[in-house]
């Protein structure tokens, strides 16, 4: 299948070259001002406010990148190269204003690219039009055309720079981060460069490497263990509440959803506070005469006291979201099927092995998957039961027993400032959750029908 | 935008360093010198023209190197004094055992001795443990902090940073007989046996302890002095009773044998001298400092000149009960109020280890926690069945050490 | 009747464990709320205070002292709590617009790119997103946006569409013939999605209202990251920074923010199930 798609693209790449040069050729003149000013060729059509408005945004581009644009890019390659001094009031650069602005430019220069190209394409329209007796289309014509034909584009232009901008934006800058020397002694004033000390020091398995290794193990586990709790968790919810002798279970149901709803921080602030070392449940068993327990503490004794609350108090949080969806999968179940197994003499454990639970497996996989990403990118519950700790056996380095590997990131490059060090492991994590999901989400067979359109 | 001079939001301060280059957060702070010096490195705080400050002569020099930075072999002050910041110990004189006069003022100073050496004091904590009293404990203390704890290791030789505190390559923690220092603080956790002190949210807790009459006494900053009061109005205090009853005095002297049961608490007394030392606290200075980001450096400079003055500290204090860092205003107040004179007293002497003005100041706390939970953990341990790692001076030196290394790694690894 | 006489025993054992484990389950769930909510009307204020679980003595001066009483400017409760509201209903209008038509789209249209833009939302919701904060602030700061709440509507509203699965499952479970049908009687695509799909999909936008509502409502580390100044906070920051000091307030803050969005899912748990199998259920 690979194999062949690139075999077409092979095949198709030349004629590419020539249906541009047959288009060169082709193109009448309005169509090649169009290509050089923008909306110059609508403007000779006779469609004047497409073509004004286009003029508009060539002005509007070509004034962005020479005020600002052209040199944004430059700066996103150098970085910066003079260092302001503040005591002096001597105006410097900033690097990673830098990274971020030239970054942005370079967005807005595809942007502006797919616009010149949008552009030329509809000027081309209207010239096949015209050749073929036709008029131009006007504005109004235009719109409607857009709004329907091509609605699919119009819908999605706004989510889609929206997306660009406060996702992927972020995102990238996040990954070229990685790839400079940004973080710790380097931060604004001094000047950063592009650098691959980060990859260096997490490769080199010195203090941090270890570290890694060694977080990475319990994040896996706990990915593993929460997922899998969480999915236990709701299916018996669900099936307990779903018993045909449960009466009023819409009052019983009530209770989880309180969890469900009460906003997560403060689910977790309110167990920290719970298990504190002068909290309730340690007031009530030091009262009993028993003795307190390190539960959270910065102790060695309290690693699986911490991370089992964690666990709890994860499944407390997320099991009724499960359970409900269960709820409404089960409904799906259709009854005949229980009929036929109970006539055909198949025990109830029987029932639920062989038709409930591959059911709701198999209408759960996408979810399970997404929330084993998330699960192990679960940042809120340690950061908000255990955050600032650092444990002092073993060797962790900056990070503590409980730190997922996003907490870790997080004490690196929020609360000490190494940021490149943090962009890298951010985008380890990434490719280890990234390679592991979507190979099992595009293999699904979730995936693979319901990619075909309907 | 940065328009306001200065804010009650003192939680602001950390985004300097992020926010100000946008030209977002207040132009003047006032905040510890740690917290204020950590962005003098990189110059996000503006250097203080020194020799034209009115506080200038009336700052000792211990506050004012609080605030130092080493420019090209230059000394430039970017912080401007305004009051000392150090523990002392709290605690009701209602609560005082009834037999104090008689049985603990062997030196017949009209000072109960168990606020005199800390010998007598875990004596007295101990007696209470046994036998009971007015309390449920004697002392009690956050044994995790290290604000509080650090003195211990002061104390006998222990230091932040060589260099006077500028070489975050020499981290002195372990030095000298700091050894000393850890036990002592060993043998608190094992006298207190209550694991709530094990924990950061004691300092919080200790309100209500105080107050609803379960210990006697704890050391902590005179700036939550009000918290105390708030808590003991809740438990039966009018405002005023509770002003007079809490009391606030200098911390205990430490013995030179660094083993608080060595010694015959009465020795201690009477032999203070030669068996005791005055115990070292680390402390802070607060004062203004100003923000590089400042469209104002000017009128940013006199407002920090104004409320530094004498008379607006005379106003702090009153308002607040701060100790002034000024000499003028400290003489002043001290007149009545024998707190900020001691404390004021100790920050001249330089008795007080003022927290160093170098970025790598960050990387010591968290390292220090974990370090005293360990210790304080440790001395529970052998009760609750659990292994112990810390019965041996040696032991414990390892651990200062492996602190260290700690720090070290947490400053340099990364760099 | 030999039978009746098994079956019975059966009935009871059955039905004694099945209610012990429901009373179990729901002692679990509702204990810590009820925990927190009875916190909230403690006299004292203060956690450490407490005998146990629960405060010594009850009154509901921490309600009034969380809007009358603001300690010098320190909480300003009133006021973060119409910011949140603010920053929800403004993210939960928007945001459901964007999200309800991307899942449309991406269900109804087949066009060049369609596969492309799926993996890379596939792609984006892998990424440990607050890694991306750095540069979001930036972004904010270079917009003249910090302290305003609007930054955060854009933040939320224009991240939303990335969660378009659930309602692509929602669209992709609704017959395609009304439109087409629609489509000969001339509609235009602009008509169809105004005037038949939205009016259909009520249960749908009910669901993504909520969810894009309940997000702001209780996030709290981005208002962390681009509000800094407290009159301009959201509850969810406030109450983060809350000291342990303060937990009756703390207590009572989370009671007031929690009630409304507890009260909303109550309402709208026939919609929540919906929505979430929608966006599990692919046949």
């Amino acid at each position: 299948m690979t194999v062949n798609n690139t075999q077409k693209k092979r095949a198709r790449s030349p004629s590419v070259l020539t249906k541009l040069a047959a288009f060169a050729v082709w193109s009448p003149l309005p169509v090649k001002l169009s290509a050089m000013i923008w909306g110059l060729g609508q403007l000779i059509y006779g469609q004047i406010t497409k073509g004004l408005m286009l003029l508009a945004a060539f002005a509007g581009v070509l004034w962005f990148f020479i005020s600002r644009g052209f040199r944004d890019i430059a700066g996103f390659f150098t970085l910066g190269t003079v260092r302001e001094n503040l005591w002096l009031g001597v105006p410097g650069d900033n690097s990673m204003r830098m990274l971020i602005l030239g970054l942005f430019s370079l967005f807005a220069l595809g942007f502006a690219f797919t616009v010149w190209y949008t552009n030329v394409k509809d000027a081309a329209f209207t010239a096949r039009r015209v050749e073929r007796g036709k008029k131009p289309r006007s504005f109004r014509e235009s719109a409607a055309a857009l709004a329907d034909g091509k609605f699919h584009a119009a819908a999605l232009t706004v989510p889609v720079i929206g997306v660009a901008i406060f996702s992927i934006l972020p995102i990238v800058f996040m990954i070229l981060i990685a790839f400079t020397n940004m973080g710790g002694e380097i931060v604004h004033p001094a000047l950063a460069e592009w650098s691959l000390s980060a990859w260096n020091k997490i490769l080199s398995f010195g203090k941090v490497g270890a570290t890694f290794v060694k977080i990475l193990g319990w994040n896996a586990e706990w990915a593993i263990a929460s997922t899998a709790v969480n999915f236990f968790g709701g299916l018996l919810l669900a099936l307990l509440l779903n018993k045909k002798n449960v009466r009023g279970s819409k009052i019983w149901r009530a209770f989880p959803i309180i969890a469900y709803a009460v906003p997560g921080f403060i689910s977790m602030l309110g167990f920290k506070f719970m298990f504190s070392q002068s909290g309730p449940v340690n007031q009530m068993l030091t009262a009993s005469g028993r003795g307190a327990i390190f539960f959270l503490s910065n102790v060695e004794s309290a690693k699986w006291w911490a991370r089992g609350i964690g666990l709890f108090v994860y499944a407390w949080i997320s099991t009724p979201s499960i359970m409900l969806m269960t709820t409404g999968i089960l409904s799906n179940i259709s009854a005949d099927l229980y009929e036929a197994a109970s006539i055909d003499g198949a025990t109830p454990f029987k029932q639920f092995t062989k038709i409930t639970l591959p059911f709701v497996v198999f209408s759960l996989t996408p979810v399970l998957i997404s929330q084993f990403v998330g699960n192990f990118n679960n940042f809120g519950i340690f950061f908000f039961l255990r955050g600032g700790l650092q444990s002092n056996y073993a060797d962790y380095f900056l990070a503590s027993d409980t730190d997922l590997l996003i907490n870790w990131l997080y004490n690196l490059s929020v609360n000490n400032n190494y940021y490149s060090i943090g962009a890298a492991i951010s985008l380890m994590i990434f490719v280890i959750t990234g390679v592991c999901s979507l190979a099992v989400y595009v293999n699904s067979k979730a995936y693979k029908s319901e990619d075909t359109f309907r | 935008m940065t328009k306001q001079a200065e804010r009650l939001n003192t939680d602001q301060y950390a985004d300097l360093a992020t926010d100000g280059p946008y030209g977002y957060g207040p132009d003047v702070w006032y905040q510890a010198n740690d917290i204020i010096m950590k962005y003098a490195q990189a110059q996000h705080i503006l250097p203080l023209p020194y020799y034209e400050l009115e506080a200038r002569g009336q700052v000792p020099q211990s506050a004012w190197d609080a605030y130092a930075i080493n420019v090209q072999g230059e000394t430039l002050y970017c912080g401007l004094p305004v009051n000392v910041q150090s523990g002392m110990l709290f605690y009701i004189e209602s609560m005082l055992p009834d037999n104090w006069q008689t049985d603990w003022d062997a030196n017949a100073n009209g000072v109960p001795d168990f606020f005199e050496t800390y010998t007598a004091l875990y004596v007295l904590s101990e007696d209470i443990k046994q036998n009971g009293g007015k309390t449920e404990y004697g002392y009690l203390d956050e044994l995790v902090d290290t604000y509080f704890m650090g003195g211990y290791l002061f104390t006998y030789g222990a230091y932040i940073f060589g260099n006077n505190n500028q070489d975050a390559a020499d981290i002195g923690l372990s030095r000298g007989e700091a050894v000393k220092g850890a036990r002592m603080i060993r043998q608190w956790a094992a006298q207190m046996d209550n694991t709530e002190v094990i924990d950061k949210s004691f300092s919080s807790a200790a309100y209500n302890y105080l107050a609803s009459g379960r210990m006697l006494c704890t050391v902590t900053t005179p700036d939550v002095r009000a918290m105390f009061l708030r808590e003991m109005a809740a438990n039966g205090w009018t405002a005023e009773q509770a002003e007079a009853d809490l009391k606030m005095i200098n911390v205990p002297r430490l013995p030179v044998s660094g083993d608080l049961t060595a010694d015959d608490w009465r020795d201690t007394i009477l032999r203070m001298d030669e068996l005791t030392l005055p115990t070292r606290m680390m402390g802070g200075v607060n004062g203004y400092g100003i923000s590089a980001y400042t469209q104002y450096p000017k009128a940013s400079l006199a407002f920090a000149q104004f409320a530094a003055s004498y008379e607006q500290v005379m106003l702090r204090n009153r308002l607040l009960g701060i100790t002034p860092a000024r000499a003028d205003a400290a003489a002043e107040v001290g007149k009545t109020d024998d707190t900020v004179r001691v404390l004021f007293e100790k920050l001249d002497d330089e008795q007080i280890d003022v927290m160093p003005a170098i970025q790598a100041v960050g990387q010591i706390w968290t390292p220090c926690e974990s370090f005293l939970v360990d210790v304080t953990t440790d001395a529970l341990s052998g009760n609750r069945g659990e292994a112990v790692h810390f019965a041996t001076d040696a032991e414990l030196q390892a651990g200062l050490d492996r602190l260290v290394q700690q720090i070290h790694d947490a400053i340099f690894t990364l760099q | 009747m030999t039978a009746a006489h098994r079956v019975r025993p059966r009935r009871i054992v059955d039905d004694t464990l099945t209610y012990t484990a429901l009373i179990i389950v729901s002692l679990i769930f509702a204990f810590p709320a009820v925990w927190l909510a009875l916190a909230s009307f403690s006299k004292s204020g203060d956690l450490f205070s407490f005998s146990g679980f629960f405060p010594k003595e009850y009154s509901v001066n921490t309600f009034r002292e969380l809007f009358t009483n603001d300690v010098n400017g320190l909480y300003p409760y009133g006021k973060w709590f119409m910011n949140t509201l603010y920053v929800a209903a403004a993210s939960s209008l928007l945001g459901t617009l964007l999200v309800i038509l991307t899942g449309y789209v991406m269900s109804r249209f087949e066009f060049k790119g369609r596969a492309g833009l799926k993996k890379a939302t596939l792609l984006l919701g892998i990424f440990p997103g607050f890694m991306g904060m750095t540069a979001i602030f930036i972004i904010f700061a270079q917009l003249g946006l910090l302290n305003r709440l609007e930054a955060l509507i854009l933040l939320y509203a224009g991240t939303a569409p990335l969660g378009y699965l659930v309602q692509k499952g929602y669209f992709d479970s609704v017959p395609a013939s009304i439109n087409e049908a629609a489509r000969i009687d001339g509609a235009t695509q602009l008509t169809i999605f105004t005037r038949i799909t939205l009016p259909l999909s009520k249960p749908m936008i009910v669901y993504t209202a909520l969810t894009t509502f309940a997000w702001p409502w209780s996030d709290c580390l981005l208002p962390q990251l681009l509000l800094k100044q407290r009159e301009s906070w959201t509850v969810a920051v406030g109450l983060y920074n809350m000291p342990d000091q303060q937990f009756a307030r703390f207590a009572a803050g989370s009671v007031f923010i929690a009630v409304p969005i507890v009260i909303l899912y109550f309402c709208l748990v026939k919609y929540i199930v919906g929505g979430l199998t929608a966006g599990a259920v692919k046949e």
